[in-house]
């Protein structure tokens, strides 16, 4: 009991508050109804709103995610995650521009056991593989020669592949009946990424950028669980 | 002089360097069995094709010659007082990839490197590739 009222506040505190408090709703765990403490198998749709918070960050990139989870077993999970990344950013070299998407697919194993009659919520690990594909361009760059005079030119659009792998620990708490929120921090690993030139995309939708072999991301997730079976 | 590498620092933290593109070459004197660093006086320096000086009454034992990236083949004139010597690169281009904060770089491997013997004694090529954050010495010049 303890540990779960420690989850929900480590959940509850990392999420906007607001989203309770704006309807003066609080989660009364005491007062929740016992239910039975049984498997929950069922569809979770949702959005990952954490390309959002980074827009502040980095004005250039803009994204959106959604995620889908199918509960097999108690403590399993397929879980798929699809989003997209339209990409503008202008440096003191060169201007660049994307746009893509990305799909991941994986498993999440939950490890968060207590005993709590209608006690839905997870700790997980998990892994994912990720693939995105993205459309890029560059209209200017120049290479700085300050002898001979600038290097000039640009690049045409162009396609680009990128695999990845993602190591996932995550919480989701359900806040009300069915409904949940969650983070997760990944980390990335780059396996593999084509382009048709010599340009090199700036971000890749849903690893970030392309620089690091190794990308530390994190997600921020709403998902409406779609019960196959009553708890 | 010219300077050759400015770096500064973009709003991510990541330090850009420009003028990447120059050969970098050693003097060393012809007289001695092992390479010995020289050191030339009243040097002055420039590429054919551009009225600025790269060098001026410098006193040098290591010289930085930007090679264009808008063509194969750069040429320079080095005079020592009244001695003058022509030294011509020839080279091929590749455009790279730095990093996303930083762009494009021009990578030149040096082919062949000819020379007018006023002074000059000969040359080697000790390194061809011109990359990018690089500190190598491209070519040894041996002066009589």
């Amino acid at each position: 009991m303890r540990i779960s009222k420690t989850l929900k506040y480590i959940l509850s505190s990392l999420l906007f508050l607001t989203v309770y408090s704006a309807n003066g709703q609080t989660v009364e765990i005491e007062s929740e109804k016992p239910v039975k403490n049984k498997v929950v198998e069922g569809l979770s749709i949702g959005v990952n709103v954490a390309p959002l918070i980074i827009i502040p960050f980095e004005p250039g990139r803009i994204g959106f995610g959604f995620v889908g989870r199918y509960i097999f077993k108690q403590d399993w999970s397929v879980v798929g995650e699809t989003g997209f990344e339209n990409v503008d950013v202008e440096k003191d070299t060169y201007r660049y521009k994307s746009n893509g998407g990305t799909l991941k697919l994986g498993v999440d194993y939950n490890f968060f056991h207590v005993d709590e009659p209608g006690n839905n919520d997870n700790i997980t690990i998990g892994l994912r593989y990720g693939f995105a594909t993205q459309n890029q361009e560059s209209p200017y760059y120049k290479v700085i020669d300050d002898y001979w005079g600038d290097y000039i030119g640009s690049f045409g659009k162009s396609n680009v592949t990128s695999n990845w792998m993602e190591m996932v620990f995550g919480m989701r708490t359900e806040v009300f009946k069915n409904f949940f929120m969650g983070w997760s921090v990944r980390m990335k690993i780059l396996i593999d990424s084509h382009t048709d030139n010599a340009l090199e995309p700036y971000t890749i939708p849903g690893y970030g950028k392309w620089d690091n072999k190794v990308n530390l991301g994190f997600s921020y997730t709403f998902e409406y669980q779609i019960p196959f079976k009553k708890n | 002089m010219l300077l050759l590498f400015f770096s500064k620092c973009d709003e991510m933290g990541d330090i850009c360097l420009s003028n990447q593109n120059a050969a970098q070459a050693g003097l060393y004197s012809s007289y001695h069995t092992s390479d010995t660093d020289t050191v030339l006086t009243d040097l002055d320096i420039k590429g054919i094709g551009n009225d600025s000086l790269l060098y001026e009454d410098a006193s040098l034992s290591k010289l930085f010659l930007p090679l264009s990236m808008h063509s194969d083949t750069t040429a320079f004139q080095i005079k020592i007082k009244t001695l003058l010597d022509t030294l011509w690169f020839s080279y091929k281009r590749t455009l790279v990839h730095v990093s996303g904060d930083c762009g494009m770089f021009v990578e030149s491997d040096i082919d062949t490197v000819w020379f007018t013997g006023r002074f000059i004694d000969s040359i080697a090529i000790s390194d061809p590739f011109i990359r990018y954050n690089e500190n190598i010495e491209n070519i040894k010049i041996y002066i009589k």
